[in-house]
């Protein structure tokens, strides 16, 4: 494994897959849980775009390393290479705090659409601006 | 007895009249008598006082006696012992001086960084304002935007901008004009402007649930279709 800084994009990207993994392990997606499953799939995304900001030079240091939503959504519109999956982010991100406060679950056909049609279209843009495979 | 000293204080010389009558000592003399004589003689008829009690003469003597024996370092360090009270004072008044004079300085700091952070208010409250006008042309057009809402944050120290939209429910197609308009907005913020966005369905609240339960109770409108 590489050397993991906190903060980094090694980091990042070992968060986002061990985020990943936990969704798999616990079947999240088929789960009657689903609310958790849009909160997992959110902090897998969060970290894959933290790693993008982390990389990004030409943003200040501050936003290259955003202490909180607020500034990161900031550094998100302005990192040109996030544009493509950045209106899908803040979606991922509205729909995991209506999960969390407002919401008991999703209906039960909701979460399959959400992952096919908002997670994985920006997973797949970030893991290959990562230059990681897509599996 | 002279007259002023009989008025001066007629009851002692009354009383010194009595004892002495009572005494009958014989009169002092020699070297202890002289003070007594010296006293007598300069106040009062000697004829008439020089029978006055060898004890009494004694004890003048000794009291005189031990005033002069008095060792005058004792009251000169009286002296030393208040100049040095009275410095001390006056170096503290001088501190306390020097205190209020930068207390004073401080205050005046801090009353201009209030007028400061005022005026900072005045101009982040005027961003926001402005940041708010701009989404609403972003987003008046979206036919299925029905209400902009403003809220503040004072712990996060942020302004939330609701939209309150009516769609089909869980159908995410439809928010994403409304994101893409947040996003053009985040983009043109300064840094120190944080402002939020959240985004209500009317279609996905529950039963019971209504947008006043959700937003906090200071909330402003500022738009409504």
């Amino acid at each position: 494994m590489a050397a993991l800084t906190v903060g980094d994009t090694n980091f990042h990207v070992n968060k986002a897959e061990r985020n990943e993994q936990f969704y798999q392990a616990h079947d999240l997606g088929t789960s009657d849980f689903n609310e958790w499953a849009i909160v997992v799939l959110f902090y897998a995304s969060m970290h894959y775009v933290d790693a993008v900001l982390y990389q990004d030079t030409s943003l200040p240091l501050k936003m290259r390393n955003p202490k909180d939503h607020k500034v990161r959504n900031i550094a998100i519109s302005q990192c040109s290479q996030l544009n493509p999956i950045a209106p899908m982010y803040v979606d991922l991100r509205d729909r995991c705090w209506q999960a969390r406060y407002h919401i008991i679950s999703f209906p039960s056909n909701y979460l399959a659409k959400f992952e096919s049609r908002v997670f994985k279209p920006t997973r797949t843009y970030l893991r290959k601006a990562l230059g990681l495979a897509n599996q | 007895m002279p007259e002023s000293l009989a008025k001066k204080a007629p009851g002692i010389w009354k009383d010194l009249d009595s004892i002495l009558k009572k005494e009958q000592v014989s009169k002092p003399r020699g070297a202890e008598s002289e003070f007594a004589s010296y006293w007598i003689s300069e106040e009062v008829s000697h004829t008439r006082y020089e029978h006055l009690t060898r004890a009494l003469v004694q004890n003048w003597l000794e009291i005189r006696a031990k005033a002069r024996s008095l060792p005058s370092l004792e009251f000169r360090d009286d002296f030393t012992e208040l100049r040095g009270d009275a410095d001390l004072l006056r170096a503290k008044i001088e501190v306390l001086s020097k205190e209020l004079v930068s207390t004073k300085n401080r205050v005046q700091e801090l009353s201009q960084d209030v007028l400061k952070l005022r005026l900072g208010e005045k101009t982040e409250a005027s961003a926001v304002s402005e940041v708010c006008k701009a989404y609403i042309e972003e987003v008046k057009g979206l036919r299925v935007v029905r209400e902009v809402l403003l809220s503040r944050c004072e712990d996060d120290d942020v302004s939330i901008i609701w939209t309150i939209i009516e769609a089909p429910p869980f159908d995410d197609s439809l928010r994403i004009p409304i994101y893409e308009a947040q996003l053009k907005i985040l983009k043109s913020l300064k840094e120190d402007t944080l402002v939020d966005f959240h985004v209500l369905n009317l279609s996905e609240l529950l039963e019971n649930q209504s947008v006043e339960n959700i937003v906090p109770p200071d909330t402003d409108m500022l738009w409504q279709r």
